[in-house]
């Protein structure tokens, strides 16, 4: 299952998960990869219903615990139902979790080129996210806390992606491990920290913290701090 | 926080710095003339032993109370005196090994010296424990995260208590980062380290991340020149031992 990287920026290369019956196109088709869609609410489609089910039993129950009977309950669809959309409880799973990290991507791309300078734009861009997770709980406990217990891989792809797009536009700077874990890994800790303290309302407030830590091993730790907007 | 709770084996400075051999507690079979309540801590043990055992060798879904049973010698109903279900017995190992874990990188961190290399030798402690025994480790690390909720709030506690524990003694000695959060985001840091190799079962060689680790621990509270030094004097540590 490893192999099928559902990271956002696997998905762009490769927009047909092999173990999932659920292509990209019939997520486009369900308006699930419309950025900014409050997903937690207000769903539609069938496709979405199940993907918004997927997460919201996790977010309940875990992963481990949840069942294929507890998603087409929440779905208010039958078995054959699921069947038909995903091959097993983990196809769906990695098709939620590919649904909101294109979400994620696509909000972040979008706020990033409305920036009118590159620190500008990287608080737009960890703002929209930040605000992406508070609006959708159910989403934000999936990614934030049932990923890296499922098959921490999953988030490989898109956070060395990150890294690197960070060192192209920031430099690198000496003593910082750069590799993708060390960048990105204590920002996901913290903000899975709050979820799992029940604060997930309170994450866009972590903008500055964010923002200085994803800054810290390209700009060093003067500028992170002064780009975080609480420096000297 | 109380170091050796009485349901637990208390802690033998002759040990090593692995956790705990819960085997030991294996008394000799058949009638042997020892008091109850020595047999039924001796059946706790080794309950506690073997639920960490299997779990970390089947994964804890697959894993049944007959299994558990087998390895330690039980019978399902003395087991049941002592567990609810699987998830209870689960549960109790995971915090027996965490207590020493915790418990005993804390004694370490409080013997006498200056801050960083209290922390760092903490640390230190923390990843040869971790190294030293990978059923415990895959245990804590990757098997209490498939159990639901209840694991999530452990997390979170024995995360704030690392946190406490470094704000504790950081405070007097450095002025914090202009932001909150800095001890936060630093054990954050390194929590995510530890189980980007854990989870990919690089757990073998844990103490190898001491210097960059000791980097970002510190960097909230020392900067980033400071920082650097102890990155030099962490690699020193692991290079004399």
């Amino acid at each position: 299952m490893r192999g099928d990287g559902i990271g956002a920026a696997a998905i762009a290369r490769n927009p047909r998960p092999k173990s999932s019956r659920v292509g990209l196109g019939s997520l486009e088709e369900a308006g699930v990869l419309t950025p900014a869609l409050a997903l937690d609410i207000g769903v539609r489609s069938r496709d979405q219903r199940i993907l918004a089910a997927m997460a919201l039993c996790c977010a309940t129950n875990s992963f481990a615990a949840t069942t294929i009977a507890d998603i087409v309950g929440e779905a208010q669809i039958s078995r054959a139902t699921f069947y038909k959309h995903f091959a097993s409880k983990r196809a769906c799973f990695d098709a939620s979790v590919a649904s909101f990290a294109l979400t994620l991507e696509a909000a972040a791309t979008e706020a990033y080129a409305s920036g009118d300078s590159p620190p500008a734009s990287l608080h737009l861009a960890i703002a929209a996210v930040l605000e992406l997770l508070r609006a959708n709980p159910s989403f934000a406990r999936l990614m934030l806390i049932e990923v890296p217990v499922v098959d921490s891989t999953l988030l490989d792809a898109p956070r060395a992606l990150l890294a690197k797009g960070m060192a192209v536009k920031w430099g690198t700077r000496g003593g910082f491990d750069q590799s993708s874990v060390a960048v990105f890994g204590g920002a996901h800790v913290l903000m899975a920290q709050h979820v799992v303290a029940g604060r997930t309302g309170e994450l866009p407030a972590l903008l500055p913290e964010l923002v200085y830590m994803i800054l810290l091993p390209f700009a060093g730790q003067d500028r992170a701090l002064a780009q975080s907007g609480q420096g000297k | 926080m109380s170091k050796s709770a009485p349901d637990r084996p208390s802690r033998d400075p002759e040990q090593g710095k692995g956790p705990p051999d819960l085997h030991r507690w294996k008394l000799p079979r058949g009638r042997h003339g020892l008091p109850s309540e020595i047999v039924a801590q001796s059946q706790r043990e080794r309950l506690l032993a073997a639920v960490v055992r299997v779990s970390a060798a089947k994964g804890y879904q697959a894993t049944a109370v007959a299994d558990i049973l087998e390895v330690a010698g039980v019978g399902r109903e003395s087991y049941y005196k002592h567990f609810k279900d699987k998830e209870a017995c689960f549960l109790a190992a995971n915090d027996a090994l965490l207590e020493d874990l915790v418990g005993r990188a804390e004694a370490v961190y409080d013997e006498p010296g200056p801050w960083p290399e209290r922390l760092v030798r903490g640390l230190l402690f923390m990843l040869d424990w971790l190294a030293a025994d990978s059923e415990a480790t895959q245990v804590m690390m990757i098997e209490m995260g498939r159990i639901g909720k209840a694991s999530a709030d452990r997390f979170g506690e024995s995360f704030e208590r690392l946190v406490a524990l470094v704000e504790r003694d950081a405070e007097p000695v450095s002025a914090m980062l202009p932001i909150p959060n800095g001890a936060n985001m630093a054990v954050g840091t390194v929590f995510a380290r530890v189980y980007g190799e854990v989870s990919t079962g690089n757990s073998a060689d844990l103490a190898a991340l001491l210097p960059s680790l000791a980097f970002e621990l510190l960097l909230p509270f020392v900067g980033e020149k400071s920082a650097l030094k102890e990155q030099v004097a962490a690699a020193k540590i692991l290079a004399e031992r």
